[in-house]
């Protein structure tokens, strides 16, 4: 009996003690502070180089950008053992918003930071090609600007009033805080999406837009080409005529993608650094070309400064 | 003599270590709904209007789709709530006969053997993550919806392509979800009913049916009340899965409908999951605390109202 309750309160303590060292251990590990110092590689601006860090780190934000980061993210911790890097999602918003306060080392964004967001710091590591995708059976394979700007104003509601078969239009739209949303209000539409009611449907991340498109007949949506599946039953459309193709986003003729970012709160730790870096280096640069992504290098600087001039439509 | 001594030290002891864990307990529980309180009314001092929120389905906190285009936002939470709630009575009045007659069989009737087999089954299925069963949700449930509701879609005065999507598929993934949960403790309270129970109203002459319905499950009522609570409770705090079968961003233009359960709509917590990563740091954030208060709110009014059926026990 003496036994027993000394056990109970031996792993009583233990887990009280437990739970205070987790609850102080917690607010420092969320932080991106590497911890220990940089290993010896070849020098940074190389072509194919990289820094080994170890130390942890999260990156949330833009779930257009996620798979090219988390496949980076995990090139640089097969070669970097020291490092941890974890990477999710949550649309463009939330990863400006999470790097702001604090809770992760790095935000990924489609689109720029607001003015209010100042201390943030902007890395941008590549372009990529927004495609608007249309379940197969509608019909359709390129739809003009005015067409697009009809069907996302509730304008047109049946296939059949912009040239495809006879089956009802559906919307699916990203939320609010989605990075894809606002690129395509503002190089496509030049408003704000105004469908709501039956034929809408909003869905949290890149991945599930593709699945509703591809599984919902005479459905709509918009989505990075790069996690859309060829042949499947969701397929990336023309817009005016331009197919969405790295070559034509070089040349600024298809208007549909924008510039990625990395935020960091000031300027990055050593990590966060080396990351960044080796987004831009050979090995970074094969995961972009891979995952339909364009490197910035390849863009025409005019495209860029006329793509950043377009201004946000007031919503 | 000195082992009585040491018998009423270590009872003193496991009193006080007990007492102190329970503190800790209750001091969490208590600074959570501090916390969340202290959030919740924030809003209304900055141009939310108290009367409107929860009488207005019109759920804008950024503006955007303000008619007069100035970006004024409207916080109009009552098609949330009424989402929130329609799907978690709905899952719970299906859930309860379904778990209670289960629980019997499991109980009275079944072979031993049987239930040494289904059980860890089930207790199993109360672990599988949300996510896991919201994408089969997604990609099996939705479609193979839209499909059977497409032929008569006219009739009801929907769109068959996003039939799939809205309440009822959101009330079919619930009742999967929390089927295991209050099957598992139903089991345990019916278990609990002592033999003694069993055998005075078989000796009284009662058949086996009798027996159950008259004695056991009024002995076990308030088992079987917390098993509903429980129920609820995950019911009306999922998210994830709720959220990709929902899919919505207003309440359907006829509510009391056939229609209202098969088109895409909205509840409380898939809200706050897909826009409130984005609104911290402006006003919209606090609009969200006062929506998670409601949430906890609706779900006290819930626990208190079974806990007060359950109380009315016949062995009180």
């Amino acid at each position: 009996m003496l036994k027993q309750w000394r056990y109970a309160l031996v792993v009583g303590l233990a887990l009280t003690i437990s739970i205070f060292i987790s609850a102080c251990g917690s607010t420092t590990s969320t932080s991106s502070t590497p911890t220990a110092g940089t290993t010896s590689g070849p020098a940074l601006g190389t072509p194919g180089a990289y820094t080994c860090v170890s130390g942890s780190l999260v990156i949330s934000g833009s779930t257009a950008l996620q798979p090219l980061v988390t496949k980076v993210a995990k090139d640089y911790t097969t070669k970097c053992s020291g490092a941890t890097i974890t990477v999710n999602g949550g649309g463009s918003s939330t990863g400006k918003a999470n790097v702001q306060a604090g809770s992760v080392g790095i935000g990924d964004s489609d689109t720029p930071a607001s003015s209010a967001q100042s201390d943030l710091v902007d890395h941008q590591v590549a372009v990529v090609i927004f495609g608007v995708i249309v379940n197969s059976g509608a019909g359709v394979t390129n739809l003009t600007t005015a067409q697009l700007q009809g069907i996302y104003a509730g304008t047109y509601t049946n296939w059949n009033q912009v040239g495809g078969a006879n089956l009802a239009i559906v919307v699916v739209s990203r939320p609010a805080s989605s990075g894809t949303r606002a690129t395509f209000a503002q190089y496509v539409l030049g408003h704000s999406e105004k469908v709501t009611g039956p034929s809408h449907l909003t869905s949290d991340a890149t991945g599930t837009v593709v699945t509703e498109v591809g599984q919902t007949a005479g459905a709509i949506g918009y989505a990075a080409t790069g996690q859309v599946p060829s042949g499947g039953t969701a397929a990336v459309i023309s817009i005016d005529g331009t197919a969405a193709t790295a070559a034509n986003v070089e040349s600024n003729t298809y208007k549909f993608w924008n510039i990625e970012h990395m935020y960091t709160k000031g300027q990055p730790s050593q990590i966060e650094q080396a990351l960044i870096d080796y987004m831009d280096s050979d090995q970074g640069h094969t995961e972009e070309a891979a995952l339909q992504f364009v490197s910035l290098a390849a863009v025409q600087a005019s495209s860029i400064t006329a793509h950043n001039a377009v201004p946000a439509p007031a919503s | 003599m000195q082992y009585s001594q040491r018998g009423r030290l270590t009872d003193q002891v496991a009193r006080v270590v007990c007492f102190v864990f329970a503190i800790l307990l209750i001091a969490v529980i208590v600074a959570v709904f501090i916390f969340i309180g202290s959030k919740a009314f924030r809003i209304f001092s900055e141009g939310g209007n108290p009367r409107t929120f929860f009488t207005i389905d019109n759920w804008d906190p950024t503006g955007e789709n303000d008619p007069t285009g100035n970006g004024t936002p409207t916080y109009g939470a009552f098609g949330l709530i009424f989402g929130s709630i329609v799907i978690t009575l709905g899952s719970i009045i299906i859930v309860t006969p379904l778990a209670l007659l289960t629980a019997i069989f499991f109980t009275e009737m079944a072979p031993k053997w049987l239930v040494r087999f289904l059980q860890p089954l089930i207790e199993i299925f109360t672990g599988v993550p949300s996510i896991v069963i919201g994408f089969i949700g997604l990609t099996v449930l939705v479609p193979f919806l839209s499909k059977a509701i497409t032929p008569v879609a006219k009739n009801l005065g929907v769109l068959g392509a996003t039939a799939g999507y809205g309440w009822g598929a959101a009330i079919l993934v619930l009742i999967v979800m929390v089927l295991p949960t209050v099957l598992s403790v139903s089991i345990d309270s019916l278990r609990a009913v002592p033999d003694s129970v069993r055998e005075a109203s078989l000796a009284l002459g009662s058949t086996r049916w009798q027996m159950m319905r008259k004695a056991i499950i009024p002995a076990a009522s308030t088992g079987l009340g917390t098993a509903v609570v429980l129920g609820m409770a995950r019911a009306i705090g999922e998210t994830l899965a709720v959220e990709l079968v929902l899919a919505g961003s207003s309440l359907p233009a006829k509510l009391f409908s056939l229609g209202a359960l098969f088109q895409p709509n909205v509840n409380v917590t898939a809200q706050i999951a897909q826009d409130f990563g984005e609104a911290v740091g402006t006003t919209a954030e606090d609009a969200y605390w006062t929506l998670a208060f409601v949430l906890l709110v609706i779900s006290f009014i819930f626990i208190c109202l079974s806990r007060y059926l359950a109380s009315r026990s016949v062995y009180k």
